[in-house]
């Protein structure tokens, strides 16, 4: 782990700790996702990556979890 | 990170060099003491080639040497060249129940390329670095060495890590633009608080955001949806727009602030030196006054001159001769030798035919005839001493009336003269005042050059409107900036209600979810980073500072505090908040404690683990100030590497004693025999490693003043 993200990861924690829980383990996929993107960044600054599309990957799987989680609370709702 | 050991081959001097570097936690500090031109500096490149390349080179490789400069072309035109140094990074992993664990991995970096002489040039051919990783069972090589280094040393953090006394003072030094300084600061934090990577996340998750929103749109919708879609989209893309407008803006107001600031300072410095209008009138007044008290000088020359010339000079000269001489005539007068009236006396008693006693002058009488025959005898006698009579009788006229007569002249020569000196001295001392006026207005009029406060101000009054409207405009973007924020707000809800509504809708709601929670995580933690963490660097900076020069606030010293303003400007301050300049108002000494203290700061707040290699920080530095910095970098440092000349250790060594895990001397044998006492071991122009500590010496590194000292020390003993 690059030495510069401890810091910036502890802030970028304490920050997700204050998003919305949109389904139980949320936050936690946040920071992960997050520091994804953060190392997808600095893997690009060397290595010259798909940076764009990576990043939306990264977005669109977070995106499905949500979207998962809300279907199943209308299942399991009835609606 | 940390630094094991570093290998230099054909390095120019460093031909065949190796150095163990301290990882001791407790005796973290690595020594390398060295003399001037012993390859302080050459090491420092070195490593940095080893980690960056040819750009980490001074002028970044161009004209820049690398092998030996007496390498033997017979040999061998071709001289390899290589740098290796081996590293360890800890880094935490995390767990899967979110705690984190500390794993630790070696690492050896081999950079090496060939130069090729030919004739008085050479050529180099493109450096190639080869990361290996260490384990038991051998090293295995890793790909993209490049990443990893720049992942874990990032080179614009380069100046940070490794740096010397004089290179540390680029983030404050004199003659630089308040911009550029704050430039180097602003991108050294930014830099080692990983903000440059947050900023282009940022920017790359607004990419992914358009994108979403971009596959919104183009789903089948309701056509509310699609308004909706369309429109958050134009607010996304006018919040971008004015985002940037804004900081173009903030941009234009402080580039224009800075010009007036300094428009500002160069009025204000013109005018300490002076109004050019009106140090000309001043001028020219008194060069008026000096014609006139020229005047007055040579009016007074004359009459000077003249009283060398008057009577009351002569009689206060001659007075006291004059006076004898009156004293004789006078007795002369008495006796009626003068004035000379016998012969007309007689003459008329002749003529009257009456002699002076009564009896007569009657020619027929016969007495009368015999007196009158005296008389004319006496008148023949007279005549004859007459001509002398007559001078003393004027002399004695003339002289009673110049030396008793003062009637003309109201004081005598002796008053007069020292009245026209006394008036003389006052009229040069004025005009000598005058003089050294009038020379000194014309420096001031020189050293304006051609400053033309008139037209600074002319400036500055077009640059205080620029800038203020230029804050307005700032002012008013933030307004609108805030505005559009808060309607896409209220926008994306409303969407997002309607994505919900839609069963296709599902999965761009989450996705439109998810990256507005990235982002704002992103912006929040940019901001915070850059408040609260500058901050802290900030506090820290001070801290150290203060320790290193050993000055306490509440003790009334000179320098009370320093710190990194908002703008990313390192001040100074004073008694009372009185803002110091870095550059101008600090001593060596405390200019390189507080660009040391910055770099040190920067380090700690980032909670990096890397080493900081410094040259011959503790130059310009003695005493308090000099073992404070010390002690104070290795207590701030994971891993402090110094290179210190001998007298730099000077007074320092019970630290070294304390805190060094690792000191080894490097020696130029070309010292010899000026400066070493023993030969080199080989002819070969090489920079040689001894393990002598900073209270040792061998044959080696044992240095002609070492030998003075010892003798002396000696001789003391024994004494």
């Amino acid at each position: 782990m690059p030495l510069t993200s401890q810091r910036v990861l502890a802030i970028i924690m304490e920050e997700c700790m204050e998003r919305e829980e949109r389904f139980p383990g949320y936050r936690k996929e946040l920071v992960a996702t997050l520091a994804d993107v953060l190392q997808l960044e600095r893997k690009h600054r060397v290595q010259g990556t798909n940076i764009k599309q990576r990043v939306s990957d990264k977005i669109g799987a977070l995106g499905r979890l949500i979207a998962d989680s809300r279907k199943k609370t209308s299942r399991g709702s009835g609606l | 990170m940390k630094l094991l050991s570093a290998r230099f081959h054909n390095f120019r001097l460093l031909r065949d060099l190796t150095i163990d570097f301290s990882v001791d936690a407790h005796k973290k500090l690595s020594v390398i003491r060295a003399e001037n031109e012993t390859g302080k500096t050459t090491m420092l490149a070195a490593l940095q080639w080893a980690l960056y390349g040819d750009d980490a080179l001074p002028n970044k490789g161009e004209g820049y040497r690398i092998h030996p400069i007496d390498w033997d072309i017979k040999r061998s035109a071709q001289v390899p060249i290589s740098a290796q140094i081996e590293f360890e990074i800890t880094a935490p992993i995390p767990g899967p129940s979110g705690a984190t664990r500390q794993t630790r991995k070696r690492y050896r970096l081999l950079r090496s390329a060939t130069e090729t002489i030919s004739g008085a040039g050479w050529r180099r051919s493109r450096s190639t670095p080869q990361l290996f990783l260490m384990g038991e069972n051998g090293d295995t090589p890793l790909a993209e060495p490049e990443a990893i280094i720049v992942d874990y040393l990032p080179p614009e953090l380069r100046e940070v890590f490794f740096t010397d006394g004089d290179r540390a003072l680029s983030f404050i030094e004199a003659g630089l633009s308040t911009t550029t300084k704050r430039d180097r600061v602003q991108r050294a934090i930014r830099a080692l608080l990983g903000l440059s990577v947050i900023e282009s996340a940022e920017r790359h998750v607004k990419d992914a955001s358009s994108d979403i929103n971009r596959k919104a749109r183009a789903m089948t919708a309701s056509a509310d949806l699609q308004k909706l879609t369309d429109e958050v989209e134009e607010t996304e893309k006018a919040i971008a727009d004015l985002e940037e407008d804004l900081k173009a803006s903030k941009e234009q107001f402080e580039h224009l602030d800075e010009q007036l600031n300094h428009i500002d300072k160069r009025i204000g410095a013109a005018l300490q030196k002076g109004d050019q209008e009106a140090l000309a009138k001043e001028l020219e007044g008194c060069k008026r006054r000096i014609r006139e008290l020229d005047t007055q000088l040579d009016a007074l020359d004359k009459a000077h001159s003249s009283l060398f010339k008057s009577a009351s000079l002569a009689r206060d000269l001659l007075r006291p001769t004059l006076e004898s001489a009156m004293a004789i005539m006078d007795g002369l007068r008495q006796q009626g030798k003068i004035p000379n009236t016998t012969i007309p006396v007689l003459y008329e008693r002749l003529e009257i035919g009456t002699c002076i006693c009564g009896g007569t002058l009657d020619e027929k009488d016969p007495d009368g005839a015999r007196r009158r025959k005296y008389i004319e005898g006496l008148i023949e006698q007279n005549r004859k001493e007459d001509e002398l009579q007559k001078l003393l009788t004027e002399f004695y006229f003339r002289s009673k009336s110049f030396v008793y007569d003062q009637s003309r002249e109201s004081m005598p020569w002796v008053q007069l003269y020292s009245e026209y000196f006394a008036q003389r001295t006052a009229v040069e001392k004025q005009r000598e005042s005058e003089g050294g006026r009038m020379r000194a207005i014309e420096a001031r009029i020189a050293a304006l050059g051609n400053t033309d406060i008139a037209e600074l101000r002319q400036n500055q009054g077009l640059y205080r409107q620029q800038r203020d409207d230029a804050n307005r405009k700032v002012a008013v973007l933030q307004n609108q900036l805030a505005n559009r924020r808060q309607h896409l707000e209220s926008l994306t809800k409303r969407r997002d209600a309607l994505l919900k509504e839609e069963s296709k809708g599902q999965l761009i709601a989450g996705q439109l979810n998810a990256v507005q929670d990235v982002l704002l995580v992103l912006q929040r933690s940019y901001e915070r980073i850059c408040n609260e963490e500058l901050k802290k660097v900030s506090d820290c900076m001070n801290a150290m500072f203060l320790r290193m020069i050993g000055a306490d606030p509440e003790q009334n010293a000179i320098i009370r505090k320093a710190e990194i303003s908002p703008d990313y400007d390192i001040l100074v301050y004073g008694a009372e908040g009185r803002h110091l300049n870095p550059d101008q108002d600090l001593n060596g000494a405390s200019r390189r404690a507080l660009t040391l203290s910055f770099i040190l700061a920067l380090t700690k707040v980032s909670e990096c683990e890397a080493p900081n290699i410094i040259d011959t920080p503790l130059g310009m530095m003695a005493g308090y100030v000099k073992r404070e910095v010390l002690r104070t970098a290795i207590q701030e440092s994971s891993q402090l590497i110094l290179f210190l000349t001998s007298s730099e250790i000077r007074d320092c060594e019970d630290i070294l004693d304390q805190y060094a895990g690792c000191i080894v001397t490097l020696t130029n044998p070309a010292h010899y025999p000026r400066m070493l006492v023993n030969p080199p071991p080989s002819p070969l122009v090489q920079i040689l490693r001894c393990d002598c500590n900073h209270r040792q010496s061998c044959r080696i590194c044992e240095r002609r003043l070492d030998a003075v000292i010892a003798d002396a020390a000696t001789e003391a003993a024994y004494v």
